[in-house]
């Protein structure tokens, strides 16, 4: 293959994987999120921020201060606001092609 | 005459001097407060604070309080809080007290909400309210507070939340927590989204539809008529007339409306205009 086509070639496959992180990063890792367990739950959570990013309107505050994980595929975002702690679960499943998708299973407030 | 009177939350005081045919009774609620410095530990210029004064919360870095800085906070806090809370509303005089006469005729005054705020020296005590705060250090943009613990930012307008139009809704917290401690709630409070039994700081408690949203009481800076029910429930208790829970007694207004004489007063009319007086 000619050298020119060749680096054409990679600029391509380049930008595409580029656009498909700006897709949606945790449907866009595909099989890594099947690898092992960091991988898998820094899919989940990459989904979890993604879903956060598109809902929740109270963008005031203190931002995201812990992310815990309640069991397996269940984890809670606290949210430091004026006067309280917002508090989002998440419910995650990893599907056998390591698809990832999240569900708001619980939204609640702890008031410091 | 004046007639005062130490409420739970705040010192009413209704003047009945200023009423003539155009100018109603005033009714100033006083909020006495006493602020209390947070500074960096043992001394030092610099330190950190836990949001919310709670040592498993995030920590923010805090610096010494000046004299000046500490004075130019607390008049900044009590000019801007009360200007917003004062003068704001009228209540609609449905009783007949403190009625005054001049040239043979009656007119029943209607009643204008002042508000202030007394920023009283910690040693003296006496206090509605101790109000601790931190002063941010200039990295910091945020601070974890409540109605008993502010930050220095706490007078800055900053953004709250977003409309269903993505508009920014933006909101100064002070204004909002002198609301809590006039004993107001959360706006959404009673809504199915935010019953009173619940945690009435959820999130759905600031407002779900956009109007609720832009109320002071929940994430933005405007006054609903509802805002009016700490200086109707004095109205009640200073008068010993009416119900805070009735809507008719004490109305709320948020315009000028001018005292009455007895054939207005049948039809129920509201003077928003100047009326000609002999």
């Amino acid at each position: 293959m000619p050298r020119t086509i060749s680096r054409n070639l990679s600029m391509l496959i380049l930008v595409l994987s580029g656009m498909a992180g700006l897709l949606g990063p945790a449907h866009a890792t595909g099989k890594r999120c099947q690898m092992n367990a960091i991988e898998r739950s820094k899919c989940i959570i990459e989904a979890i921020l993604a879903d956060i990013s598109r809902t929740y309107k109270q963008v005031g505050g203190g931002g995201i201060s812990a992310i815990k994980q309640n069991s397996t595929t269940s984890f809670t975002v606290s949210i430091s606001q004026e006067e309280r702690i917002d508090l989002l679960t998440y419910e995650a499943t990893v599907d056998g092609k390591g698809k990832v998708s999240v569900k708001k299973t619980g939204e609640g407030t702890k008031s410091p | 005459m004046k007639l005062g009177m130490s409420l739970p939350q705040s010192d009413a005081e209704l003047n009945t001097d200023t009423c003539d045919p155009y100018n109603n009774a005033e009714l100033t609620l006083t909020l006495k407060l006493g602020f209390r410095q947070i500074n960096p530990a043992a001394g030092a210029a610099e330190g950190t604070y836990h949001d919310y004064g709670r040592a498993t919360a995030p920590n923010r870095k805090i610096v010494k309080w000046t004299v000046g800085s500490w004075n130019l906070w607390r008049k900044n806090f009590v000019d801007t809080a009360a200007r917003f809370w004062n003068g704001k509303f009228w209540l609609s005089n449905n009783f007949p007290v403190y009625e005054i006469e001049k040239n043979g005729i009656k007119y029943r005054p209607n009643i204008w909400c002042l508000f202030k705020i007394e920023d009283r020296d910690i040693a003296l005590g006496g206090h509605h309210h101790v109000i601790d705060v931190v002063r941010l250090h200039k990295s910091e943009t945020w601070f974890g507070s409540h109605s008993k613990l502010y930050d220095s930012l706490d007078t800055n307008s900053v953004q709250k939340g977003t409309d269903s139009k993505g508009k920014a809704i933006m909101q100064r917290a002070h204004v909002h927590e002198v609301g809590h401690l006039l004993g107001l709630g959360h706006v959404d409070i009673g809504k199915a989204h935010c019953p009173p039994g619940g945690d009435t700081n959820a999130s759905n408690c600031y407002g779900v539809a956009d109007v609720d949203k832009y109320s002071v009481m929940g994430q933005g800076m405007q006054l609903r008529l509802s805002h009016a029910m700490p200086w109707r429930k004095a109205m009640v208790a200073l008068s010993g007339k009416g119900n805070a829970l009735t809507a008719t007694d004490w109305e709320a207004k948020t315009q000028r409306i001018y005292p009455r004489i007895p054939a207005e007063v049948a039809t129920n009319a509201m003077l928003t205009h100047r009326p000609l007086r002999k």
